[in-house]
């Protein structure tokens, strides 16, 4: 069954179209990272997906309803940022169970638990709490409530390495407990890559790639050898990413069509084939040059 | 998994959570009454003198001001919530744009009967003082139960009119920003306007008629 | 407003309260709330303990004392404006005037009865009133006393009177039609007026001046 589906859908500000057109289907309890580098349209896709705003064209369905001002929507989904409002008056322990009167499937002995693992103090208020806490205690509200459409866009912003590690251990187990459809928004693919199912990559407000992430792992290549030999095999191919490895040795990623025999007679002339990771291959994509930086400096 | 919700509920849920999370409403509303109720104690009185040895004071004592400051307290409240972060407070949790208005109206109406309530009733707190702690001899115009619960429906309906005149104003801002500079200009401007065409101001007799034009014949008896 | 009214009063407001304090985790401002709501209650009980008057307005239209008395008529239809009349017996056929009034002399006016009762009366005329209500009776009037002949007035020291009320807020009067309060004041003698036989010789010393009334009529 697919929760979430868009289908051509475009968010235009000031005339500018920051989604264009985007079209993909997620299926239920899948964990898909959405992947994007900053301004490609990723928080307008999950505040778009949370009903928080409204898109300008396309059609989108989160649970086969318009999820704009949907209570339904609104009930079966939770988004995480780092923008999410606390009223100032309240205590970190009246949030919970503000929350917990909200969202029908709140697991308060978990938030709980949470709360005392992360050691947060339970008198203390919202406001006061650092950045990076923030994000902690906002993902215990996300993880508790446990929707069946769980939004988590840059969740792990300010939270230092173990708080980071620990929490996707959290989301995994709590995943694997209590199965649901959860989107991870982030630039950056390596440090969620273990628990993602799917990669949905956006460029310029389209969808630029949504594949499995084992899928993701063998879709391209990357081929090393001297220049001209490499030159060669990047005929007729789209390359990806191109770099200069040292004096007259290249490397270039193209996506994985070869058939055995081009492999074997490319091994034969003196290209290396390696095998590129999703993370890397995300960077080259959402790149705008081939060269990446490198470009900016050679003219 | 995914649970169905109702209206209804939600609206109480979000009911519930803002009496919680809009309390500070509810002590500045306890300070504002506070200070209207020194100004009362001490304000208010007029006194003549004759050359023949007479000298006469006057002083009022009536909760009016409390009331007057409890009208700016909610209007005040109801500009507040239609704020950014309050709305955004809202969508945090399970809301539609629906629920979200009906809540602050049954909050305002909440808040609103709460400052009629202790505005009517600091009048016993005024008399009481004036007497025990002033040691004044009053004099006290009679107030039946009835005429007691007159006054606190007729303050609870006005404050809560106000709300919504709070709420209207604070939602037209939200809508576009050249309200806030716009809505002042033309309540002063109208001021201004009347007093260059030499008549009364429209918008103070519209207020003057609303609050202080007695009702013809007794309504209790 | 009544004792007992004071219950249904009670049942409202301990309703909301009691389920508040049983059911809801208590704050700060919770705290401020039940205390003043707790001290605007005991200061309605309180206020059955205050020993007050309820102002008595009257609205009839006020006798203008001195045109009353400039038409010489005062006696006639002054009784409403009558503040007290004392009487005395008179021996013998004079009689004298004196008061204290500090360094101005007063006036003291002076009609004479159709008939000889062998009486002196001496009546005294005021009006005074703030925000229409009546303090006639709160105002100390001059002492007047006869003896060997001599007809004695003490005037009364500085005299302030000071008087509060308190309203009803316009959100009943509005509705319940009340009479609103002015700031108006009222301070109209108090005068003299002294009624002898016809036949009495009088006459005043510096302090006093008399003034006759009888050709005003």
């Amino acid at each position: 069954m697919n929760v979430i589906e868009c289908n051509g859908l475009t968010k235009a500000y000031f005339r500018k179209n920051v989604l264009n057109g985007l079209t993909f289907t997620i299926e239920e309890n899948k964990i898909t990272g959405l992947i994007g580098r900053n301004g490609v349209g990723k928080t307008t896709l999950v505040k778009i997906l949370a009903g928080l705003i409204k898109e300008t064209s396309g059609e989108v369905r989160v649970f086969e309803q318009h999820p704009f001002n949907n209570l339904y929507t609104s009930a079966n989904t939770i988004l995480v940022d780092d923008q999410m409002f606390f009223p100032p008056a309240l205590q970190l322990h009246e949030l919970l169970e503000v929350a917990q009167s909200f969202y029908p499937n709140w697991d308060m002995e978990l938030a709980q638990r949470l709360l005392q693992y992360f050691s947060f103090d339970p008198s203390h208020y919202h406001q006061t709490l650092s950045k990076g806490r923030t994000s902690t205690f906002n993902m215990i509200i996300g993880l508790a409530s446990r929707c069946s459409v769980t939004i988590l866009d840059e969740p792990t912003t300010g939270m230092d390495e173990a708080v980071r590690k620990d929490f996707y251990r959290a989301l995994m187990k709590d995943y694997l407990a209590h199965p649901r459809t959860i989107l991870i928004s982030s630039h950056h693919l390596n440090e969620i890559e273990d628990i993602l199912e799917d990669v949905l990559l956006i460029k310029n407000g389209k969808t630029l790639l949504h594949e499995s992430i084992s899928d993701l792992k063998e879709w391209a290549i990357a081929l090393q050898g001297a220049s001209t030999v490499v030159q060669k095999w990047l005929v007729e191919r789209n390359c990806i990413f191109q770099r200069q490895v040292g004096k007259d040795t290249l490397y270039a990623v193209v996506r994985d069509d070869f058939t055995k025999e081009n492999k074997e007679e490319a091994l034969r002339g003196g290209v290396e084939f390696i095998p590129v990771k999703a993370s890397d291959l995300c960077v080259y994509l959402t790149n705008d040059t081939k060269g990446g930086i490198d470009d900016v400096f050679e003219r | 998994m995914s649970s169905n919700v109702s209206l209804v509920e939600t609206v109480k849920k979000q009911y519930a959570f803002k009496m919680k999370a809009y309390i500070d409403a509810f002590s500045s509303l306890v300070g504002i009454q506070f200070i209207a109720f020194l100004f009362s104690l001490g304000g208010g009185s007029s006194s003549m003198g004759t050359s023949d040895g007479y000298h006469f004071e006057l002083k009022f004592y009536s909760a009016d001001l409390v009331i007057i400051f409890t009208f700016i307290w909610i209007f005040v409240t109801a500009i507040t919530i239609t704020t950014k972060p309050y709305r955004n407070q809202d969508f945090t949790f399970v809301t539609n744009r629906m629920s979200s208005s009906l809540s602050n109206i049954l909050f305002l109406l909440s808040a609103s009967l709460l400052g009629a309530f202790t505005a009517v009733l600091s009048r016993f707190l005024i008399q009481t003082v004036a007497y025990f702690l002033l040691k004044e001899d009053l004099y006290i115009a009679s107030v039946m139960t009835s005429e007691m619960m007159i006054g606190i429906t007729v303050s609870l309906l006005y404050v809560f009119w106000i709300s919504s005149i709070g709420y209207f104003v604070g939602t037209l801002v939200q809508i576009h920003k050249g309200f806030a500079l716009l809505i002042p200009v033309i309540v002063i401007g109208s001021l201004f306007y009347d007093g260059f065409m030499q008549r009364d101001a429209m918008l103070l007799d519209t207020v003057s008629i609303l609050f202080f034009r007695v009702i013809d014949g007794p309504v209790c008896d | 407003m009544t004792f007992a009214a004071l219950i249904p009063m009670a049942v409202i407001v301990a309703l909301p309260l009691l389920f508040f304090i049983v059911r809801v985790k208590k704050k700060v401002t919770h705290w401020l709330l039940v205390v003043y709501i707790g001290v605007l209650l005991l200061s309605v009980v309180a206020a059955f303990f205050i020993k007050s008057d309820e102002p008595e307005i009257t609205d009839r239209p006020r006798d203008d004392l001195y045109e009353m008395l400039y038409s010489g008529e005062i006696y006639a239809k002054g009784s409403n404006l009558l503040l007290k009349e004392d009487s005395f017996p008179i021996e013998g056929e004079k009689v004298r005037v004196t008061s204290s009034y500090g360094d101005e002399s007063s006036s003291v006016y002076i009609e004479r009865k159709t008939e000889d009762d062998q009486k002196m009366d001496v009546l005294a005329y005021g009006s005074f009133s703030i925000a229409k209500l009546d303090v006639a009776e709160e105002i100390v009037l001059p002492a007047v006393q006869l003896k060997d002949g001599t007809l004695t007035i003490v005037y009364p020291e500085y005299q302030k009177l000071k008087t509060s009320i308190v309203m009803n807020e316009f959100t009943i009067e509005q509705f319940t039609g009340n009479k609103k309060y002015n700031s108006e004041f009222q301070i109209d003698g108090p005068i003299l007026l002294v009624r002898i036989p016809p036949d009495l010789e009088i006459e005043a010393d510096s302090t006093t001046e008399l003034i006759s009334i009888d050709e005003w009529k």
